[in-house]
């Protein structure tokens, strides 16, 4: 499951027009979805951004999670160009001065750049950000670092004033227009990070996990063999990518050494 | 079909530590590259120990930390080494992680990080070894030193020319003997210097079948094998390292064949001696890396946990110990094969 992290509702409608997604009444903040992907309202700022993230993941958390978060940023004129997106290569978040750095994997069809988390709206003294502000990426990948691993999280910002006056006259629909129009870029670049899901599925399959369950049922494993199975379905799994676990024929008698005898021989059925 | 993933090419990205940002070694390793991205960092713990990576993902698409190294510069060797026993044996850390990624590497249990690290002062590393010469435990006996330990040096030689540069250091000094070990076919690299009396070149080589199933991203057997070529004919010392052997399917045959192969090949007479070593792993990295579920079926096989150390069963590791050393014997003098044991 991708989800989209959006602070305002001008970013997200374009994405939930674009993907025709459909709202979520099981949350009580803004979620929109299909079977792949959602998008998650998280507020302007840090303050609901824990919370939300929390929820909406202990409702996936069977799944391989991704989490992208899109939306607009002041730009340092020199550096940046309004309408511009970028993928960010560093969070600094300005309160607590530390410093994060989102996992660059696979191509994207972005340019670079890093952005600074503040708590209120920068107006003056743009010097002091030489690349892009906003006031949510450093909270985001705080709290989402515990969720997942660092190669599941995902910044694109797209600049939408140079933190001067310009930024006070941005309709929704300006900002609505912003985001559309950097959606077939974002589109491309969900699809080949969505790829990366692949290195994340488990080695065994869910058959493979069954055939575990009834083994330890059934022969009365203990959980220190039935880890030692595990282990070595695993390799077998590797070994034999196609096809079903060793069928196991054996007694079921319930002494203490039929079940040890049993368990070394699914051992060796597994290892062979 | 299964979708290919879009990944960035290795060393897309150089993070730059601050205080490494003056050194000649920086200044030569990011001329070399023209088009990638330069990051600022504050120091290299900051993205390298980052929490709740997945080190085989970013073996994918490597990215290069330039860093200042502090003290120690200098270690004891582990045990895991065959030369263990011996005195004054130490490593040392010019670069943490590897180019290559082999299935059994304990680098990918030791550090949280796919990322490789360079550490350019160099001048404090060398002024460690200079003083650590000069308090040897066992002063009649030469100091040992491996500097690849925790990465194959050689392997970068091209962009990051560290191998040169300490061959060239140790030609100064006197009672040392600088192991390199290697699983590169990058020899020509070094093809301007003289051999060098202090030098040891070690090349890790294994049977094809493992090559291509479990050294992936290292050279060919072949391409590795005439390196070491190379090197013997040039007048190195060069050192046959077959560790780990690993005990797959057919094992027996497989390193029989490879072992008559490989001394058909080289002048037995002008190799300085033989490594053997059947997997072993320190058992915290271990069942890291078990936890991270790596994808190679090594780590899923019945081993034997003795002194915190994981390993084939002590009957089977020295049955498979004392075939394969039967296969050298008739090709090198007992003394000359090193052994973990």
């Amino acid at each position: 499951m991708q989800f989209i992290l959006t602070a305002l509702k001008a970013e997200s409608l374009p994405i939930i027009d674009h993907f025709n997604l459909i709202r979520d009444r099981t949350f009580s903040f803004p979620v929109f979805g299909n079977d792949d992907m959602m998008v998650v309202g998280i507020g302007v700022g840090e303050a609901k951004i824990q919370n939300r993230l929390e929820i909406i993941h202990s409702y996936y958390r069977q799944e391989i999670v991704q989490f992208i978060n899109i939306g607009i940023a002041g730009g340092n004129p020199n550096s940046t160009s309004i309408g511009e997106s970028y993928f960010i290569q560093k969070i600094n978040h300005k309160k607590t001065g530390k410093t994060y750095y989102p996992d660059i994997l696979i191509r994207h069809p972005f340019e670079e750049e890093s952005i600074i988390t503040v708590q209120n709206v920068v107006k003056d003294h743009v010097d002091n950000y030489p690349g892009l502000v906003d006031m949510e990426s450093a909270e985001i990948f705080r709290v989402a670092l515990r969720l997942v691993k660092s190669h599941r999280l995902a910044f694109i910002k797209i600049v939408s004033d140079h933190m001067d006056h310009h930024s006070l006259n941005l309709s929704r629909n300006d900002i609505s227009t912003i985001v559309e129009s950097h959606i077939p870029k974002i589109e491309a670049f969900m699809l080949d990070f969505k790829r990366l899901k692949l290195i994340d599925e488990s080695i065994l399959n869910t058959e493979d996990k069954i055939w575990i369950n009834n083994l330890y049922s059934t022969f009365n494993l203990t959980e220190t063999q039935k880890y030692k199975i595990t282990h070595l379905s695993k390799g077998f799994r590797l070994r034999c990518p196609d096809g079903a676990l060793p069928e196991i024929i054996l007694s079921t008698k319930n002494t203490i050494k039929d079940r040890n005898q049993n368990f070394h021989e699914i051992c060796d059925k597994l290892s062979a | 079909m299964k979708s290919v993933i879009n990944y960035q090419p290795n060393f897309s990205h150089i993070y730059l530590e601050k205080s490494a940002q003056d050194y000649p070694l920086t200044r030569l390793i990011t001329k070399k590259f023209n088009n990638v991205k330069i990051v600022e960092i504050n120091h290299y713990k900051d993205f390298f120990n980052r929490q709740n990576q997945d080190f085989q993902l970013q073996k994918s698409s490597m990215k290069l930390i330039i860093a200042k190294k502090t003290s120690p510069f200098l270690y004891h060797a582990s045990e895991m080494i065959q030369e263990y026993q011996s005195p004054n044996v130490f490593y040392n850390t010019p670069i943490l992680n590897c180019l290559y990624n082999c299935d059994y590497c304990f680098l990918q249990g030791m550090y949280p990080s796919g990322n490789m690290v360079v550490f350019v002062n160099e001048d404090d590393y060398f002024r460690s070894v200079e003083e650590q010469l000069q308090n040897l435990d066992e002063p009649s006996k030469p100091m040992i030193l491996s500097i690849s330990y925790n990465t194959d040096i050689l392997a970068t030689e091209n962009i990051i020319p560290l191998t040169s540069r300490w061959i060239e250091f140790v030609n100064t000094l006197k009672n040392i003997k600088m192991e390199i070990r290697t699983k590169s076919a990058n020899f020509y690299a070094l093809s301007d210097l003289e051999p060098s009396k202090n030098v040891i070149l070690s090349w890790s080589l294994s049977p094809d079948l493992i090559c291509k199933k479990y050294e992936r991203t290292a050279p060919s057997l072949n391409k590795r094998l005439n390196a070491m070529k190379s090197a013997i004919e040039s007048g190195w010392f060069v050192r046959l390292c077959i560790d780990p052997v690993l005990y797959i399917k057919d094992w027996e045959k497989i390193y029989s064949d490879f072992i008559s192969d490989i001394f058909n090949e080289i002048d037995q007479t002008k190799l300085l001696d033989v490594t053997l070593g059947v997997f072993r792993m320190n058992k915290d990295y271990f069942n890291r890396i078990r936890r991270r579920e790596t994808k190679s079926d090594l780590f899923y096989a019945n081993y034997s946990v003795e002194n915190n150390i994981v390993t084939e069963e002590i009957k089977k590791r020295q049955r498979i110990i004392k075939m394969v050393k039967g296969k050298i014997l008739p090709f090198i003098d007992e003394k000359r094969i090193l052994i973990w044991e």
